[in-house]
């Protein structure tokens, strides 16, 4: 890993018809109410959440932590509408996510959310640039003839833009993951969600991935991280501890929420970078 | 191109064998039914066309000799069209090498100026006739396979022995005569005034080809106005001998045909049942192996719609390549196939057309059918949720849903465990047994087998119609087989001689006994004659076969009452042929017959059945009471001769020399036919069938395999997992390939056993619908052994060469390649 590359200077390279992203007014752009998620298993129903109430602010930062099975996959899960409740509400940027069908949700999805998976899940078959570009063709959210541009310029923010041509495989664990969070960004959704992003990368990598996570919180973002890792969760502005389905602490982690501020080209561009890569290089 | 459609050409190019087998398989299909439906459809038109051109006589009288005069008298009759005489001479052609044709030479005053039955030039794009000339003879184009050119001088011997040469013209195109390789006669033409030196006469006309105004096919119609003809022709003073009219208005081989088309089009239609299975199956793995890139996509954004489309359009691009490869591939094998039937059948060809009905059929095979096959299963797999399609872990889920049923298997494949401690103790062999059979690599291909039951019911289903389709086929051979050996059984002997007129028995007899080879002889006699109605108003013309009563050279097949007996006398046994045109006859009636112009009473003593298309009707009577009858005791009109030596090229020797002897001694034969010369022009008709439904045969067993092969690329491909597993706790290359290769052949073996039973109905229903297309009577079903001997070697190889390729694949898988996650 060249020396350069640890400083990733994110800056989003344009946003959809100038849109801001979702500022925060003190209303959670994010809510969970109540909400209770059971399976039915062979061995009986299994409480994966119980009544979770969870508010989140636009700019926020807040990593998810837990054991294995606590249900901090389900949570994210109700979050993206990937699952819905058993009982109660989610509301995502003022939808009602839990109402929402099969095919709109999609749709929605593709334009709220940018999700990141542990491992990655390009799709093989295509470029890096394709699969940047596929939830722009899905979502029409940019103009066919800007989709190309922007997604290079995404693969340009994670410094991948050499890569842009090659198959995924070609690409290390790290190289890939970063591919997949400029997926995340290409219809620039205003929530990011995270599962276990780091969880299949190497230390110095993860680090790597946080600093971008930081950096897109300072651009105004909203993200959301599961973790087994408790040391990169106190990277986020707030931790939320799940145990047995239930939220059982839920706090600040000593720095407020990021201000966010409008995006626009790098002439917005915050220092973060800089402070990311200090951070960094403190990690190490 | 959008990465949505780039993701969808990726999937097309980047799994270059499943597409390979995708498009393969639609072709089968495409190409069976674009094949099967143009050809149907050209041969009608052409066959239809060409004969229609030739103002073709429905019915043929042969008659007691008539002049012009009496010919303009019966052009008058109501609903007559054209009415034509001709003078015909039956003479032998003998070859440079001493062998002799049966030739029939019609004598005709202008080859442009016949109305009925006319005659074009060989060559379609010649628009003149050759012109005959005295002692020169047009052939038909059908004897060409005699080898002899233009400006050839041919050899004709006459019935009285007396030799003329005739020189060969031209050749022609008869549409309305019946090949030479299926009759094993040649048809010639000469003007009057040889054949009045051939024997025959240039005044008098023997036979009236008769051509009706208006309905041609309408049988009826065409047997009221010809008996009009014959009544008015009677009246007159003449008498009409025979008459035949055999499917008016069509082609001779018109139903052959249609049963041929019909039959091969239900067997295309079932091909394409069979690759419509075979995509099902391959969509099934497919949308599988894509469910989890489906949760991504719609994770991100895609709705099922889009995804949906997606598929849609890279099932449409698998039929598509198969469309662009099948309709030239059809056409052109269209056009070849279309060639030799032409000249196999005696018909010209027409402009080429690829007709819009068929490559809308083909569209439909190709993007339609697998379309309709495919969709289900790829909604299916498209409306799953993401969190559904996204929570695969560990090894091959296929296991997950199968647990209760996995520890049913276990209990079941445990018991070989719990018997290994008794196989310590068992015999040598046993142990070997058990270790070939039981071992756990075979243990546990056969637990595979079963694990994707739907996949496995798709192969078994594909496997099995290929099966049974095959074995049908094959059985349908054996069918064919054993009819031409029932209607042997009417014409046993090795040799048939036939007279020009009665010689006696002793005479002829002892001559033929002379010749080294000959072992038995029989003398018959044949006789024409009439059935005549209770009413007595109307009468069917059919003919009397009087063999001896002690015959050993007929074996009926009887349907009802009994063979005639020695001692009979006015005992007949009717066939299946005279009970169509007369169904209310039955055993123990007696009808009243008209034999050479004298009425007499004789009782049915029994019916027999005989396949095929026979005209006139065949009577059996008793050789010794009809001779009486007709006061010819000791007379015979043929020699049916058994020889001792039964291979062909002795009984052809032995052909030969009666023939010389019998030239020798001055005895008219009009014909000598050798059983294998007969069987090859009786199988010649039907021959066409058996190639074609080879063909189908070979189309399905090719599906079955691409089906299998497809199947066991899937199988492997989806254990890939599993495969690494076993080979980090030290499965060998063979132990893998052994996994792999025993699965497809216990697969193949399954759907032997299932093509098996399930080709007892295809059989059953395939006997049935030719025997009444072809043979114009159901066959008797044969199931024979052989057709389940040659499939089960086919599955065998079929399933090792499926097998091979997914077993080799597997067996390179390095553990790090197959442990290694997305």
């Amino acid at each position: 890993m060249g020396a350069g590359l640890e400083t990733i200077m994110l800056t989003l390279p344009f946003t959809k018809n100038g849109k801001k992203p979702a500022e925060s007014n003190g209303y959670p752009l994010i809510s969970l109410r109540g909400v209770d998620k059971l399976y039915k298993t062979a061995v009986g129903d299994f409480p994966a959440l119980v009544n979770v109430d969870l508010d989140i602010k636009a700019g926020e930062f807040v990593s998810v932590i837990g054991k294995s099975g606590s249900g901090k996959t389900t949570l994210l899960n109700m979050v993206t509408g990937i699952d819905r409740p058993s009982a109660g509400e989610v509301w995502v940027n003022e939808t009602a996510v839990h109402e929402l069908g099969e095919n709109k949700m999609a749709r929605w999805r593709g334009i709220n959310l940018g999700i990141v998976f542990q491992f990655f899940q390009l799709l093989p078959m295509l470029s890096v640039i394709e699969n940047i570009m596929l939830p722009m063709d899905f979502c029409k959210t940019f103009p066919k003839n800007e989709r190309k541009e922007r997604a290079l310029e995404l693969l340009d923010q994670m410094e991948l833009a050499d890569h842009a041509f090659k198959l995924p495989t070609a690409l290390s664990g790290g190289q890939q993951q970063r591919v997949a969070i400029a997926r995340g960004l290409a219809n620039d959704p205003p929530v990011i969600i995270a599962d276990e992003p780091t969880g299949n990368l190497d230390s110095k990598t993860a680090e790597r991935v946080f600093e971008l996570f930081n950096n897109l919180v300072s651009q105004g973002k909203t993200i959301i991280i599961v973790t087994h890792d408790n040391e990169m969760a106190k990277r986020a502005s707030r931790v939320a501890l799940i145990a047995d389905g239930e939220i059982v602490s839920d706090k600040p982690n000593g720095k407020p929420p990021s201000q966010p501020s409008p995006l626009g080209g790098r002439s917005n561009f915050s220092p973060l970078g800089g402070e990311m890569s200090d951070r960094a290089e403190g990690g190490a | 191109m959008s990465s949505r459609w780039k993701k969808v050409w990726a999937d097309f190019w980047s799994n270059k064998t499943r597409t390979f087998l995708m498009i393969l398989t639609i072709i089968a299909g495409t190409f069976a039914v674009g094949l099967n439906n143009n050809l149907g459809l050209q041969m009608n038109r052409d066959m239809d066309a060409d004969f229609l051109s030739a103002n073709p006589s429905e019915a043929t009288l042969y008659i007691s000799p008539a002049d012009e005069d009496m010919l303009a008298t019966l052009q008058d009759i109501e609903g007559v069209g054209a009415i034509e005489g001709r003078s015909d001479v039956t003479a032998q052609l003998v070859q440079d090498d001493g062998k002799k044709v049966v030739i029939n030479f019609d004598g005709i005053k202008d080859p442009a100026e016949i109305t009925v039955n006319l005659l074009k030039p060989d060559n379609p794009n010649d628009t003149t006739l050759s012109t005959l000339s005295d002692k020169e003879v047009l052939l038909d184009e059908t004897a060409k396979s005699l080898g002899y050119e233009i400006g050839d001088m041919l050899n004709i011997e006459l019935s009285n022995g007396k030799i003329r040469e005739l020189r060969l013209a031209g050749y022609v195109h008869s549409v309305t005569t019946i090949p030479y390789a299926m009759m094993g006669q040649a048809q010639a033409f000469i003007n009057p005034e040889t054949l009045e030196w051939m024997g025959g006469s240039s005044e008098y006309y023997t036979k009236l080809n008769l051509s009706v105004a208006e309905n041609p096919t309408d049988q009826q119609h065409v047997s009221d106005v010809t008996q009009a003809v014959s009544d008015r022709f009677e009246k007159g003073g003449g008498t009409t001998y025979f008459i035949l009219i055999f499917n008016p208005g069509h082609h001779f081989a018109w139903d052959v045909t249609q049963g041929v088309i019909v039959v091969l089009g239900v067997l295309g239609w079932l091909l394409v049942a069979l690759s419509a299975f075979l995509v099902v199956n391959t969509i099934v793995s497919l949308m599988s192996q894509h469910s989890k890139q489906i949760g991504i996509m719609k994770a991100i954004g895609g709705q099922n719609r889009q995804i949906m489309a997606m598929y849609i359009v890279l099932i449409l691009s698998f039929g598509a390549a198969a469309f662009v490869v099948s309709v030239p591939l059809a056409s052109f094998l269209n056009i070849v196939v279309l060639e030799g039937m032409a000249t196999w059948l005696n018909f010209n060809v027409g402009e080429f057309t690829i007709f819009p009905q068929t490559v809308i059929q083909q569209a439909i095979v190709a993007f339609i059918i697998p379309l309709l096959a495919a969709i289900f299963p790829m909604w299916n797999t498209v409306r799953v949720t993401v969190r559904e399609a996204l929570s695969d872990y560990g090894l091959g889920n296929a296991g997950v849903k199968q647990a209760k049923k996995q520890t049913k298997d276990s209990r079941v494949l445990s018991r070989p465990v719990r018997m290994s401690i008794s196989f310590r103790y068992a015999p040598p062999v046993i142990r070997l047994i058990r270790q070939v059979f039981l071992s756990r690599p075979v243990r546990i291909s056969i637990r595979n087998t079963f694990r994707r039951k739907m996949r496995l019911a798709l192969t078994l289903s594909t496997l099995v119609l290929a099966g049974a389709i095959f074995v049908a086929v094959m059985n349908l051979f054996g069918t064919f087989d054993k009819t031409m050996r029932d209607v042997e059984k009417y014409f046993l002997a090795d040799i048939n001689v036939s007279f020009d007129r009665a010689y006696r028995y002793e005479k002829v007899a002892g001559i033929v006994e002379s010749v080294p080879g000959v072992e038995s002889i029989e003398g018959w006699m044949m006789l024409g004659g009439e059935i005549i109605s209770a009413d007595e108003t109307t009468a069917n013309e059919l003919a009397l076969v009087a063999p001896p009563a002690d015959s050993t050279l007929i074996e009926p097949i009887l349907t009802e009452g009994r063979w005639l007996m020695p001692g009979d006398e006015n005992a007949v046994v009717i066939g299946n042929h005279l009970l169509s045109v007369r169904p209310d006859l039955k055993v123990g009636d007696t009808i009243k017959l008209n034999i050479l112009e004298k009425e007499s009473e004789w009782k049915v003593v029994g019916i027999y059945n005989i396949p095929g298309n026979v005209i006139p009707p065949l009577i059996y009577v008793n050789y010794e009471y009809v001779s009486h009858l007709v006061n010819s005791p000791g007379d015979v009109y043929s020699l049916r001769i058994i020889t001792s030596e039964k291979d062909p090229a002795t009984v052809a020797a032995i052909g030969q020399e009666l023939q010389a002897l019998l030239d020798e001694k001055q005895i008219q034969v009009s014909n000598i036919e050798l059983a294998a010369e007969w069987r090859l022009q009786q199988t010649q008709q039907t021959d066409v069938l058996v190639y074609f439904m080879l063909v189908m045969a070979i189309l399905t067993a090719v599906v079955g395999g691409l089906g299998l092969m497809s199947t066991m690329s899937i199988n492997t491909l989806e254990r890939t997992r599993e495969i690494g597993v076993m080979r980090a706790i030290g499965a060998s290359n063979f132990d893998i390939q052994k996994i792999v290769l025993v699965e497809g052949l216990f697969i193949g073996l399954l759907s032997w056993a299932g093509g098996i039973l399930l080709s007892a109905p295809i059989t059953s229903a395939l006997v049935y619908g030719v025997g009444i297309a072809i043979f114009k009577t159901p066959l008797q079903f044969t199931f024979g052994v052989e057709g389940i001997g040659i499939w089960l070697a086919i599955t065998l190889v079929l399933a090792i060469l499926a097998s091979a390729l997914p077993a080799r694949r597997a067996s390179r898988l390095t553990v790090r390649d197959t442990l290694a996650y997305e």
